[in-house]
């Protein structure tokens, strides 16, 4: 092979993956990062430079700022729940026996629902009065119109659809820890606990780590299930929901490019974060 | 071998994307159609028409928001123009969805300039005038509707729903799928507490709340969740000759900068007697499934628009008796009524002159009485077209069902002050009186209220002005 | 005496293996409750959806809400785009993906570290917000409304591309240079050796990028102007009646729309576990 283009080929492989990363990504979010710095009107055109005002605009709203708090909310209680219960089931689901097939199916089958799916059918079961939900159990709570709970009850939802994925990541991590290093773990008589916390957490820790960081992420960035559900009201309203809002019941692209840059720059932050966590959490 | 499969993948979808590229697809669309029932299977129909189609056929693009039941009532009236009108004058419209409020797709294409993906004709509501009123692309409807050769003038259309769609007199767009504000109440419920007529005002109203749940297994006596929709009816319906919620006539004249319920007093009046509903303690202050409840009769009173009426006809299913009357008045020498809430017909430029005169030709059908019977029968919206009620058709569905004609004689009723309100921002300005007055119904202070929604409203219209200078 | 003790040790085992079995199946049934009251609200006449008391079966079953859902909308059609869409974006993603995804694992270049940085910075980037924008952009191209549109911005996942490249990583970069040595160029490595040896992962992939890009609802919707491109999410919501008293056709309409992912899922399910454990597991 030619040594010119053996220099080039690495960058052969990767052109087509990067022009498309390049023309869908790249460009429209350095566009947005530009247009943060003008006023731009409800039709997208870019009007004055305003320098950081836009920034400092937004950072004063409060609605803003709840969105970004709520945001934060949902994070913290979706993401470590739903990696507790996909471990738990896990565990659970280890050991192959007859049924095997049938409940791991079952404990991962959120995986398959599209977020506006899940979204419909939990806004009918969670209808106060009439819906399946109160009608049960007898309550009365107002579900989705009832700030105290609406987050909560979009964190149910989100909880169910990331166990599935979670769950489905765990249960291979944990068949791939060698039978017998819990065998002998248990012939020393280490406890299950004991046996979960030494042997199984540390094992699957690179698993644990891509899903809680990868989960993060998509927590803080969240929106679809907001959107369908509450619209954002009743104390929902995240920071992408807010952006969305911003863009297309407001018409307000002078607000929505800095929140877009501002929602970038935490979840920088959040993964930076977890990847120091990375150096003390998880063995390979 | 995987390389294979591979090719053949990426050349069948490289055709397909040719294939699809732009107009619809008549094979793929009939054989994916598996209905078995030929009177609703619209879209099938549609295209068989398309066939016969020559060259010299205009065509046009419809973008609508109706969804569920509503989808198949505008289905049939745009197949039926296509059969009719359409067919002898070369026009042929395809409607396309697009997701309440429908501006989402419009605003994208504006932003680009993109006229290959805009519609010629647009159903929008009251609720995006705003982000249309100063498109150059934009079409108004007033030298159309004054032209002496056309079909349809002013004069064939609801007053009141001429003046929702008008700005500084002139009409931007046709009215076409309008409703009211109106009152349900469950009869047998009232007669029970021993009333046999409607709460005239609200006062009186407030007074029987309790009563009905009282004489009957009614969770609550009153059903309704006050948005910027109903607060709007408030507002407009006081006075002896309505008001307006906001100022330069709610945007009707000039720009809609402020709120003037909030200086001539009428947003106060309206919730200082608000007030006594809410302390009844016989009212539900939230939407969840208000049609089912009502139908089921947890609540003994609903206030919706007209347009639901078919869909709670369906779902009491006779168990009980029920009817509809205008909502309660702030104050009984108020002139009351409702204003004409719903969705105009707007036509667009698309640098076509054909297209632009085929559009007229289209919405004229579209309001003309033949489809606004459409509504009549199928929902309670009311139809805009006043020379239906001396059809024979319209007479009969009258005399079968007196609620549908309640909606249209307050609509008549009402005077043209009483509009719906152009607000900028609307979506937020919507859930701001919505979280102000769900706040107050959990037992917040007029004051705080009032404050609420004075407040909430100028900073979202000063924001939205701040980067749209009207200028 | 040794062996009665070991029959009942067995016994006392199967015991509770039973017991353990259908304690997970009925922890599965919980699970998925969801899907199962959606299914069962399909076949109810909409004036027993919300009821009191509540039903949980239906009273008297109907088809009704799937002729709806399957007359109203053209949701066949839509079935086929969005199969269409999510094939042909699943098909670029695994052949961009691995492809990039060989040379960051196989290659040592300039700008390696650079480069594969920006490919997970494109991770944390919201496609929500860049929607407008690649509004633009398509409209530029002229691509709206066609299939290539929808796909253009699910042509690559940096999270795929991720995966496969720890799966390569794995692998010796001397079976390369021995294959090199064999007069196995590098196009050939990939596609003849590398590649199938991948099934497991990429077989992952493609569910999981099927199942993710047959779920986008905002985008399609955004792209498409006409009824016939759009795709089966959109075609659910428009069967959903705004004020949301319309359930019965919607869930009709939504197991409509599950039944092939959920397919493909069930039929696929131990393959994603073994590729699962090849892939994700390694760092």
């Amino acid at each position: 092979m030619k040594p010119q283009i053996k220099k080039l080929e690495p960058y052969l492989w990767l052109l087509p993956a990067f022009i498309i990363f390049g023309v869908f990504t790249f460009y429209p979010f350095v566009q947005t990062i530009f247009k943060s710095f003008f006023m731009v009107d409800a039709l997208g055109k870019t009007k004055q430079f305003v320098g950081i005002q836009n920034y400092l605009y937004i950072l004063s709203d409060a609605g803003f700022l709840s969105s970004i708090k709520v945001t934060l909310l949902y994070t913290i209680i979706t993401v470590p729940i739903s990696k507790a219960i996909a471990l738990v089931l896990a565990l659970m689901a280890n050991k192959k026996r007859k049924f095997s097939l049938l409940y791991e199916t079952c404990f991962s089958l959120p995986m398959a629902v599209a977020t506006s799916v899940a979204a419909m059918i939990f806004q009918l079961m969670y209808v106060p009065g009439l819906g399946l939900i109160n009608n049960i159990t007898g309550l009365k709570i107002q579900w989705l119109t009832d700030a105290r709970v609406a987050l909560i009850a979009i964190c149910i939802v989100q909880i169910w659809l990331s166990s599935g994925y979670a769950f489905l990541f765990m249960l291979a991590a944990i068949r791939s820890v060698p039978v017998e290093i819990t065998e002998s773990a248990h012939l020393d008589g280490a406890g299950t606990w004991m046996q979960v916390r030494s042997i199984y957490l540390p094992l699957i820790s690179p698993t644990m780590f891509y899903l809680i960081c990868t989960d993060i992420v998509w927590s803080m960035m969240t929106m679809s299930l907001v959107n369908v559900m509450t619209g954002g009201q009743y104390g929902t309203t995240t920071i992408l929901q807010y952006v969305y809002k911003q863009l297309t019941a407001a018409g307000n692209y002078t607000n929505a490019n800095p929140a877009s840059i501002i929602a970038f720059i935490l979840a920088f932050i959040a993964t930076m974060l977890s990847f120091a966590w990375e150096k003390r959490g998880v063995t390979y | 071998m995987k390389n294979k499969i591979i090719t053949v993948f990426l050349a069948i979808f490289m055709i397909l994307s040719f294939v699809a590229c732009g107009t619809t697809n008549n094979t793929a669309n009939n054989t994916a159609n598996n209905a078995t029932d030929n009177t609703t299977d619209n879209t099938n129909d549609i295209n068989d028409t398309k066939d016969i189609e020559n060259s010299s056929v205009v065509n046009l693009t419809f973008w609508h928001s109706m969804d569920g039941s509503y989808l198949d009532i505008v289905n049939e009236q745009v197949k039926t123009f296509n059969e009719t009108v359409g067919k002898e004058k070369g026009i042929f419209v395809t409607a396309v969805f697009n997701d309440w409020p429908g501006t989402e797709s419009l605003t994208t294409a504006m932003a680009n300039d993109d006229i290959k993906n805009m519609p010629d004709v647009i159903q929008l509501y009251n609720e995006s005038v705003s982000v249309v009123r100063n498109y150059d692309r934009l079409v108004w409807a007033e030298d159309y509707l004054n032209d002496a050769s056309s079909e349809i003038t002013k004069d064939d259309l609801l007053a009141n729903a001429v003046a929702s769609f008008a700005i500084d007199g002139k009409s931007i767009a046709v009215p076409y799928n309008v409703s009211a504000l109106l009152l349900y109440y469950n009869k047998t419920i009232l007669e029970a507490a021993g009333y046999s007529a409607p709460p005239a005002t609200i006062a009186e109203m407030a007074d029987m709340l309790p009563e009905l749940t009282e004489y009957s297994e009614a969770e609550y006596g009153l059903n309704v969740c006050i948005q910027q929709f109903e607060l709007n009816n408030y507002i407009a319906t006081q006075g002896s000759t309505g008001s307006y919620f906001g100022n330069n006539e709610s945007g009707h004249n000039g720009y809609m900068t402020a709120l003037a319920c909030a200086d001539d007093g009428t947003l106060m009046n309206f919730l200082n007697e608000w007030k006594k509903v809410i302390d009844s303690d016989s009212y539900k202050a939230v939407k969840d499934s208000y049609n089912e409840e009502f139908a089921t009769g947890i609540n003994a009173m609903l206030m919706t628009s007209s347009s639901r009426i078919k869909s709670i006809e369906e779902l009491v299913d006779g168990k009980f008796e029920w009817d509809v009357a205008p909502i309660p008045k702030v104050s009984a020498d108020d002139i009351g009524g409702a204003y004409a809430s719903g969705g105009g017909l707007f036509m667009l430029d698309r640098d076509d002159d054909a297209k632009i005169k085929a559009s007229w030709e289209f919405i004229q059908y579209m309001v003309s009485t033949e489809a606004q019977m459409k509504w009549a029968g199928g929902t309670g919206y009311v139809p805009v077209n006043v020379n239906i009620v001396e059809k024979d058709e319209y007479k009969s569905i009258i005399e079968n069902n007196s609620k549908f004609s309640v909606a249209y004689e307050v609509l008549v009723g009402s005077s043209i002050n009483e509009v719906g309100a152009f607000c900028p921002a609307s979506d937020n300005i919507d859930t701001i009186v919505k979280e102000a007055m769900v706040a107050f119904a959990g037992g917040a202070l007029v004051d705080n209220t009032y404050n609420a929604i004075v407040d909430g409203c100028n900073n979202a219209m000063d924001d939205y002005y701040r980067v749209n200078p009207i200028e | 005496m040794r062996k009665t003790k070991h029959i009942k040790t067995k016994h006392v085992k199967t015991g509770k293996e039973v017991i353990l079995q259908v304690l997970y199946i009925l922890i599965g049934m919980i699970m998925v409750s969801p899907i199962l009251y959606a299914l069962s609200v399909s076949f109810m006449e909409n004036k027993d959806v919300l009821t009191n008391p509540i039903n949980i079966l239906p009273p008297s079953i109907t088809l009704d809400n799937y002729k709806t859902a399957l007359t109203r909308t053209p949701l066949l059609r839509y079935i086929l785009n969005s199969t269409i869409v999510s094939l042909v974006s699943t098909i670029s993603r695994i052949i961009m993906g691995s492809m990039a995804a060989y040379a960051f694992a196989f290659y040592d270049f300039k700008g390696k570290k650079i480069l594969f940085a920006l490919a997970m910075a494109t991770m944390m980037i919201p496609p929500d917000v860049l929607i407008i924008a690649n509004y633009g952009t398509i409209t530029k191209l002229g691509l709206t409304n066609t299939f290539l549109g929808i796909c253009s911005i699910f042509l690559v996942s940096a999270n795929n591309m991720f995966l496969l490249r720890q799966n390569f990583l794995s692998y010796s970069k001397s079976l390369k240079d021995a294959a090199y040595i064999d007069g196995c160029g590098s196009i050939r490595f990939f596609t003849k050796i590398l590649i199938p040896t991948s099934t497991p992962v990429i077989i992952t992939l493609f569910i999981s990028s099927f199942v993710s890009v047959w779920n986008q609802y905002v985008w399609p919707m955004l792209i498409t102007k006409e009824n016939e491109m759009r795709t089966v999410q959109v075609g659910v919501a428009m069967l959903k009646d705004r004020e949301s008293s319309v359930f019965a056709p919607t869930m009709a309409a939504v197991i409509i729309a599950l039944i092939p992912t959920v397919l493909i899922f069930i039929v696929f399910q131990r393959k994603i576990v073994a590729g699962m454990m090849d892939g994700a597991v390694k760092g």
